[in-house]
């Protein structure tokens, strides 16, 4: 998988680089708006991800332009710049996905998963994690033969931690990513802890080992050792 | 009061006062002026008649051709010239007769006469009265035309005033063209148009700043957050970390989720202030609520709170979409985090006002500080101190009444739409 990283702060993206290059993606990185038009003339890409304030131009110039030479590359928009109308006009114009900094480098690379599942197999693969088999189109988990029955945010919590297994994940970066913006986050500690303890009831009851390790006094690590 | 009214008011008072102060100093030059001719007319009178005895060396038998009406009775000796005001009762069904009388000696050959000559002055009188009149009557026409073509002349000269006034109720901060206002002729209002175009353009460009500063301020402020956090994060997956260091590093990451989120949340006040959220739509806030209430009900399970409501369906309010979320995740989060374990949460919609009650302990603040800045409980440390402040800021933008009360251990907020 060939990932674009078009980004103008050095330091972001050699952590960005570093972090996906650790996921096993090959990851380029253009520092200029110049560059990534280089680049995307060049080379294909499986995923592009464009900071929209660049030091010489807008980076939905890019969106446009790939837009242009019908790339099949998913394209996620990383900004700073929250701006609604920014929002809708990459979107409109035909990126994936938004991301807003600051972000996690977890949560970008569940979106990144998210797209790259999208692009290449039309989102009908299913993902293996050890016991768990789960079936991201029609959002269904299997445990064996057995289909565990999750709630919505239960689902995105644990496609959250197949994204990011073998990882330590914080809790606030665990519920930023199911809430988002809609709750102020020190409120969400309290519920994660539910929402945790009711999937790892779920999965246990369906005979499955728990993959979810308690860091104590930091988040949780889902991995199958 | 209207400036044309106002102006009119003035001019009426003005020509009242000139008017009658005009009138009565009419009267008294006019009466003065008669009296004096009156005066005048007896002495000619009196002249013509001594000229009449000197000539002819007689009295005259009846009435002459030039004097008014005389009366002569004989006299002694001489008497001086006498002239007087008087009044006469001719019969005793009128009032007096007012005259003027004057009285004098002439010498004949049968000795000496007093004459009396008298004249009534009621014909000056009435010449007075119509003069006053025909005097009142020009004033009233005179101030009636005047009336008219002032009311005329004002309403098209302030025409173009009244315009510049329209266009200056509807002028946004947020419009993206500059105002245009219609072109007058008075040089006056040239001046107003000229400045207030000044203004409106000054205040349109610095609002226009404003914004872009915001937005580059958020910027340059979540880069720096992001290369921390992402930093952190890399940190944060070395397998050869302590427990310790893990959990410093988990703090780490902790504190700057709160910093990224407060420098979200300032500018995000800074946006409503400045409102950039323009786009208001009617919203089914009833569904919103329904919609929030499935998205809390983990937590309101986990604090085993006792949730209760009655909400109105499809009630619609005209509201931007995201400030809604905003408005109703700090009302209701702030209903179940202040909430005590196993408390009630009570939740009311109908077309007036929306009621979130909610048991909890008494504030540590006062009840005035609550919706301000950086306020909040004491027992609160995680809190940022924001949520209400948002909430007061968005009930602003769009005119909702929000009071809070804290009645027998329940937390009533009440938002009038």
């Amino acid at each position: 998988m060939k990932i674009l990283l078009i980004e103008d702060e050095k330091a972001l993206a050699i952590n960005i680089q570093k972090f996906l290059l650790g996921e096993g993606y090959v990851c380029e990185w253009a520092a200029t708006l110049h560059d990534a038009e280089d680049k995307i003339g060049m080379y294909e890409y499986d995923c592009v991800l464009v900071d929209i304030m660049l030091p010489n131009g807008s980076g939905l110039s890019i969106v446009e332009q790939l837009k242009k030479q019908q790339s099949p590359a998913g394209i996620i928009i990383i900004s700073a710049k929250n701006a609604l109308d920014d929002k809708i006009k990459g979107l409109d114009l035909g990126a994936d996905d938004y991301l807003t900094k600051p972000f996690h480098l977890t949560e970008l690379n569940s979106r990144v998963k998210s797209v790259l599942r999208r692009r290449q197999f039309g989102g009908n693969r299913e993902i293996v994690f050890g016991e768990i088999k789960i079936l991201p189109d029609s959002k269904e988990v299997w445990v064996g033969v057995k289909n565990v029955i999750l709630t919505r945010k239960e689902f995105d919590l644990l496609m959250y931690f197949v994204a990011n297994s073998n990882r330590v994940l914080p809790k606030s970066t665990i519920s930023e990513h199911l809430y988002g913006d809609e709750i102020d986050q020190s409120d969400t500690f309290d519920f994660l802890y539910s929402h945790i303890k009711n999937l790892r009831k779920k999965l246990i009851e369906a005979t499955c080992p728990d993959y979810i390790q308690t860091m104590y006094g930091v988040g949780y690590k889902f991995s199958l050792t | 009061m209207k400036l044309i009214n106002k102006a009119t008011r003035s001019f009426l008072i003005a020509c009242l006062i000139a008017s009658i102060a005009g009138g009565v100093l009419c009267y008294f030059i006019l009466k003065r002026i008669l009296a004096e001719e009156d005066t005048e007319r007896l002495y000619i009178q009196k002249t013509k008649f001594e000229d009449f005895v000197r000539t002819s060396g007689k009295l005259p038998e009846n009435d002459l051709p030039f004097l008014d009406r005389f009366w002569i009775y004989p006299i002694k000796k001489v008497l001086p010239v006498e002239l007087k005001d008087t009044v006469i009762q001719t019969s005793p069904h009128h009032s007096g007769l007012e005259i003027r009388q004057i009285s004098f000696c002439v010498k004949t050959a049968d000795g000496y006469h007093q004459i009396k000559i008298r004249k009534a002055l009621y014909e000056s009188e009435d010449l007075i009265e119509a003069l006053l009149a025909a005097f009142a009557g020009l004033i009233i026409l005179l101030v009636g035309m005047l009336l008219f073509a002032n009311y005329r002349l004002s309403r098209s000269i302030w025409k173009p005033f009244y315009k510049t006034l329209d266009l200056l109720q509807t002028f946004k901060i947020t419009q993206k063209e500059a105002i245009v206002f219609e072109n007058s002729n008075i040089l006056e209002f040239q001046r107003l148009q000229k400045n207030l175009y000044t203004l409106t353009e000054q205040v349109r460009r610095e609002y226009q700043s404003l914004k872009s500063f915001t937005e580059n301020a958020s910027h340059e402020f979540q880069t720096p957050l992001a290369v921390i956090g992402s930093n952190l994060e890399l940190l944060l997956q070395d397998n050869n970390l302590t427990e310790s260091q893990m959990q410093q590093i988990g703090s780490l990451i902790e504190s700057l989720g709160k910093l990224s989120k407060l420098n979200q949340t300032l500018l995000l006040l800074t946006k409503i202030e400045n409102r950039q959220f323009e786009a208001a739509k009617n919203i089914n806030l009833s569904e919103a609520i329904f919609e929030k209430i499935s998205l809390l009900d983990v937590w309101i399970q986990h604090k085993n709170l006792n949730l209760e409501y009655h909400v109105l369906p499809n009630i619609l309010i005209k509201i931007n979409e995201y400030l809604l979320d905003v408005l109703l995740n700090n009302l209701m989060g702030n209903a179940i985090k202040y909430n005590l374990i196993g408390g009630k949460f009570y939740i009311e919609l109908n077309e007036r006002n929306l009621i979130i009650k909610n048991t909890g302990n008494p504030l540590t603040i006062p009840t005035e500080q609550l919706f301000e800045r950086f306020q909040k409980d004491s027992s609160q440390t995680d809190s940022l101190g924001l949520g209400l402040a948002l909430v007061k800021q968005i009930c602003d933008t769009y005119e909702f009444q929000i009071t809070y009360i804290y009645v027998n251990g329940w937390h009533i907020l009440c938002v009038v739409f």
